[in-house]
């Protein structure tokens, strides 16, 4: 009797030690699982993604600004100029230099980022003012990242007009 | 009885080398399935590189960029300049020049504002090609005879 209880301890005692051995070897695979999901298999950064949208935001940008119009060879810089001084001077056609202004940046931006599917911001105005000069938005969100490009001209009364375009996505 | 001990202590040994074996190539088999997508994943990369890599080339090719006086405009191409390229070096001949360079690919510039001409630089598509990436920048093209910037796009698609 006294062996036969002796040697139900025992059983029990060993019986405790392989549970044990199975929650330690349950920690180190989930340890290891924990392992491949964040380091192994972690997202590598789309090398692509974020120098296009980089080099599209300057680029675009840039290049709109160069851009000469239909409106008294005028380019688009000299038209925001325009548009943002106090007097307007530049008309053509009967049409004034902002709303010759909007219309070329809303063509250009159409027939390129928008035509692409690109997700862009694109605003033009005055710090401290109420109403931007030219202000269109696809579909991008505040919550979505951003690539920004922002390009500051001098109007003539010695204010700074700001006009930045985001790429989002 | 020795003999049959022996017999069960050798059996014992093949099962542990079996398993051994056994867990060995499940870990094989699990490293392989984790790297198969990080090898394809790394390809990817590289030939989405090499499609950036040749939209700098072209941004940057002397031949058609603006410059004055020897200084160069960035993100401009002369309409002038462009228009001789594809007067000179046409076809065939133009696409056997740069092949070293652009590989398989195909390089045109489109004039978005005001809308008008498309030119097309390099034309040499892969036949039966797995994939191709596109990238689009936008460029100024100087119209140096009415001294005026047009808004152009730069497509470049690379094959592979």
């Amino acid at each position: 009797m006294l062996m036969f209880t002796d040697k139900m301890k025992k059983n029990k005692k060993s019986q405790a030690e392989i549970v044990g051995l199975v929650i330690i070897v349950l920690l180190i695979t989930i340890g290891f699982l924990f392992v491949v999901k964040f380091v192994i298999m972690k997202e590598e950064p789309d090398t692509k993604k974020s120098f296009v949208y980089s080099e599209l935001a300057s680029n675009t940008l840039n290049v709109l600004l160069k851009t000469t119009t239909d409106c008294e060879g005028s380019d688009v810089t000299e038209l925001f100029q325009d548009c943002a001084a106090l007097h307007p001077r530049i008309f053509c056609g009967g049409v004034n230099s902002c709303d010759k202004v909007n219309e070329v940046v809303e063509y250009i931006l159409n027939k390129s980022l928008k035509k692409w599917n690109k997700q862009y911001e694109f605003n033009a105005y005055i710090p401290g003012s109420d109403e931007p000069i030219s202000y269109y938005n696809n579909n991008c969100d505040e919550n979505l990242d951003k690539e920004s490009s922002t390009y500051y001209i001098l109007i003539f009364e010695g204010r700074t007009l700001h006009v930045t375009l985001d790429i989002c996505g | 009885m020795k003999n049959k001990k022996s017999q069960i202590k050798m059996f014992e040994t093949i099962a542990v080398l079996i398993i051994f074996f056994v867990l060995i190539g499940f870990g094989l088999v699990f490293y392989s399935r984790i790297q198969g997508p990080q090898f394809q994943e790394k390809q990817e990369e590289n030939f989405e590189l090499k499609a950036i890599q040749t939209a700098q080339i072209v941004s940057f090719l002397p031949e058609i960029q603006c410059s004055s006086d020897g200084i160069i405009t960035n993100d401009c191409f002369d309409i002038l300049k462009i228009d001789a390229l594809n007067y000179v070096n046409t076809g065939e001949i133009r696409d056997e020049y740069y092949f070293d360079t652009f590989g398989y690919s195909n390089i045109s510039i489109n004039q978005i504002y005001p809308p008008g001409v498309n030119w097309e630089i390099y034309k040499r598509p892969l036949t039966n090609s797995k994939s191709k990436s596109s990238i689009q920048v936008p460029i100024s093209l100087y119209n140096a005879s009415s001294r005026e910037y047009n808004f152009g796009v730069l497509n470049v698609d690379v094959y592979r």
